[in-house]
């Protein structure tokens, strides 16, 4: 009997330590202004990442999921959707500067290319500007050499 | 060497255009002429049409309500929508200052589109209402939503349910 008792204690114990310690852990206990306030913050993440040249679309996406999230947790009264919203957001927000940062270095490839582009395209120009009529001509002439002029002289 | 010329300005000219093709191909962004946002409410069909103008006071009735972006960047919109009279005011710069009904949110990159179901009621009986969407947007500037001058409208009456 006394055995049987001192296993229900042990029993109450580690019930109340797991409980007491794993609830916390799985709900923040977020309100619904601080996970508004959340996604806001994860909203001005995705536009800073936009402006560096990031590809957001599917930040965004999981931005609205968010959105609706809380939504339907400020509907139906459900403190783990709004829970959820908030973690969601916090999950943005660590992502987003990954994202501008593999942004500024496309941008950055984009620039380079371009410069490549102009410096080709203004080389080609002077080539074909000191180079262009004797090629055209040498061509005709290639083409054409065979011809017979004839010379008509002018009936007066 | 005329033709010369002429020739050295056609091939010049071709390469000016292609090397403005090329480094426009290769920056494609920033080139918003005028960015704007479109708001639109649609009838129970999903059409600019059969828009309900008699509802029953408590009954739901259902519209959908579209949003989209030309604004040349991610917005975040935020549409309100409010009940008032013939004699509330609304415009452009002044949003309707009345109690916000419900309000639907969503992020949208530039270029997209999004259309809510919207199911509402009204329980008070009455007649000319005017039922109201302003679209909001969030500005990083003053850190907070301000009214984006888009909004629709529509007129209603609302009668009292028959009781059996």
């Amino acid at each position: 009997m006394k055995l049987l008792f001192k296993l229900l204690l042990a029993f109450a114990l580690i019930s109340l330590v797991f409980f007491g310690l794993g609830l916390p852990a799985a709900s923040n206990g977020a309100s619904a202004d601080e996970a508004e306030d959340k996604l806001i913050e994860a909203f001005k993440a995705i536009a800073e990442a936009e402006r560096m040249g990031g590809n957001v679309s599917s930040l965004v996406a999981e931005l609205n999921e968010a959105i609706r999230l809380l939504e339907e947790g400020e509907t139906y009264k459900n403190e783990s959707l709004i829970d959820e919203a908030f973690l969601r957001a916090e999950s943005i927000i660590s992502r987003t500067s990954e994202v501008g940062r593999e942004g500024a270095v496309e941008v950055q490839a984009r620039v380079f290319q371009g410069v490549i582009v102009i410096v080709v395209f203004v080389a080609l120009a002077l080539v074909v500007w000191r180079y262009g009529p004797r090629l055209f001509w040498r061509l005709w002439v290639r083409g054409n050499g065979k011809r017979v002029v004839h010379r008509r002289t002018r009936e007066a | 060497m005329l033709i010369d010329e002429e020739v050295l300005a056609v091939v010049l000219a071709i390469i000016v255009v292609a090397a403005g093709i090329a480094v426009l191909q290769i920056f494609p962004i920033g080139r918003i002429a005028e960015p704007f946002s479109e708001l639109a409410v649609l009838g129970p069909e999903m059409k600019i049409a059969d828009y309900p103008k008699e509802i029953v006071a408590g009954e739901l009735f259902k519209l959908y309500l579209y949003v989209r972006n030309y604004e040349g960047k991610v917005m975040y919109y935020n549409v309100r929508v409010k009940l008032g009279n013939s004699s509330t005011q609304i415009n452009e710069t002044e949003p309707m200052n009345v109690p916000v009904m419900t309000r639907y949110d969503v992020v949208l990159l530039d270029g997209d589109n999004f259309t809510w179901p919207v199911a509402l009621s009204i329980d008070e009986p009455g007649v000319n209402y005017r039922l109201v969407f302003e679209m909001w947007v969030y500005d990083e500037g003053s850190d907070g939503f301000r009214y984006h001058g888009r909004w629709c409208q529509l007129w209603l009456n609302v009668t009292t349910p028959i009781v059996p």
